[in-house]
């Protein structure tokens, strides 16, 4: 049998040596991966995927930590992937989401792992449908994705999750703040963290109104729990908000159009890796790139007509395609 | 997206000391690898069972207290009875010459004491991960 059989079977038979390796050959895109992916698509039962986003250091970690807690005491199993930024100048990384989660190292029925962004934008890694396949595979019946922290507008965590929790604590801004498009729209929940701080009760009025905005596109108001989870407060109600929004979900057509959101986005992935590889890397590589990267920091010539003219030397059929007479 | 040199910061014990832990893990960062920072206060159990679902190249164990010898040498031989000795086995602290060696029969691959610069860390590691013992 071959290395990607070997692997596959590994992770199917609950191996976690098998995940844990199989998880670095497709984030790597080492030799196999996509057999590996291949071999573990067809057989692998969807899990539900939670996505766990918000500003830095609004208790994300700490938040997922009691989670997993909640769902093994119901005998769940549960996969872990925390994002954390990779650095853009060494490309290196800190993971330092699994300092508040030490406490599940070991236990069965877990399985965390870090990964860094490696690049990406939106506050994931890019072979995050992949990491999730891999981890269902395993037979992990929740998936939690705890994204980097994020500012107003890294929103892709809502292409691969089938329910958003935003996290959010007191005294991060104004009302306007909870008014703005983008992080705030894309909540299933809402989790105001340490409320034991001053100004938890403000912000849930913001977001009140806020939501209410969002009602009518919506077709709901995403409840919003309060919770200190350091003290494993409110945690009660947040996992009756979870169990809620899974219900509806599979009630009603939601969870078919996460899954074909989900399918979008992978697909796109896949394409947008294989042409990015095919046509751009080779070209980042060449000499005329650099000349023209001169050019154009001389205001010589304008970004988009430089583009236009690699276009016409390199790919004139693509050239062909998109001018615009 | 290629490979990159995952290492796991880990402080095992009791010890409350965590700077050169995190100094060691910001340096390791900024030679371009992703390095897992699990804190303070770890069994060694849950330093091998973070290590292995990371998939990392590297461990690198720190210890103050005086401690390092019964802690260092039950992760040594956890990784043994796992069969993951390919894992670059490393320590650092306050650990005297004598027990270097009683560490390095147990299967470190190195041990740094006060004195040793980054730069001789980060070549240790890129010149010595994935040599299976």
């Amino acid at each position: 049998m071959n290395k990607p059989d070997l692997l596959a079977q590994g992770i199917q038979a609950g191996d976690e040596q098998a995940l844990a390796r199989g998880l670095s050959v497709v984030e790597n895109r080492e030799e196999g991966w996509e057999a590996l992916l291949e071999r573990l698509y067809p057989e692998s039962r969807r899990g539900f995927v939670l996505g766990v986003t918000g500003p830095p250091g609004g208790g994300k970690s700490t938040l997922v930590k009691r989670l997993v807690e909640e769902f093994r005491k119901e005998g769940v199993t549960v996969g872990v992937l925390a994002v954390d930024p990779t650095s853009p100048f060494s490309g290196g990384a800190l993971l330092g989401d699994r300092t508040r989660m030490m406490d599940l190292a070991g236990k069965e029925g877990v399985f965390i792992r870090s990964m860094a962004s490696r690049g990406a934008l939106g506050g994931l890694n890019p072979g995050i449908n992949d990491a999730v396949l891999l981890m269902e595979a395993f037979g992990s019946e929740v998936v939690i994705i705890e994204t980097v922290g994020v500012g107003q507008a890294e929103i892709a965590i809502t292409e691969v999750a089938d329910m958003v929790v935003v996290v959010l604590v007191p005294g991060q801004g104004d009302e306007v703040q909870a008014l703005k498009g983008g992080l705030l729209e894309i909540a299933d929940l809402f989790v105001i963290n340490k409320s034991d701080r001053g100004g938890a009760e403000e912000l849930e009025i913001h977001l009140q109104w806020a939501v209410a905005g969002h009602e009518a596109r919506l077709g709901r108001r995403p409840p919003i729990v309060k919770t200190a989870a350091i003290k494993g407060e409110g945690l009660g109600e947040l996992c009756a908000g979870l169990r809620e929004h899974r219900q509806r979900a599979a009630e009603t057509a939601l969870d078919e159009e996460r899954s074909r959101r989900r399918a979008d986005l992978a697909l796109r992935a896949h394409l947008e890796e294989r042409i990015g590889a095919a046509f751009l890397t080779p070209l980042l590589a060449a000499e005329e790139w650099h000349e023209a990267i001169e050019r154009i920091a001389r205001r010589e010539i304008s970004p988009g007509k430089s583009a236009r003219r690699l276009l016409r030397k390199n790919f004139p059929d693509v050239w062909r395609c998109t001018r615009e007479d | 997206m290629g490979k990159k040199i995952r290492v796991l910061i880990a402080k095992p014990g009791l010890d409350g000391h965590d700077r050169g832990a995190r100094v060691i893990a910001q340096a390791l960062r900024d030679a371009g690898m992703e390095v897992v920072y699990t804190g303070l206060r770890r069994t060694p159990e849950q330093v091998v069972s973070a290590a292995l679902q990371e998939d990392v190249d590297v461990i690198g164990l720190s210890s103050l207290s005086g401690a390092h010898i019964g802690l260092f040498s039950r992760v040594a031989e956890l990784l043994m009875e796992k069969k993951r000795t390919d894992i670059l086995l490393l320590g650092g602290g306050i650990i005297p010459d004598k027990d270097r060696e009683v560490l390095m029969a147990k299967g470190f691959d190195g041990i740094f004491t006060p004195g040793t610069t980054m730069k001789e860390i980060v070549t240790f590691i890129e010149e010595n991960r994935g040599t299976a013992k």
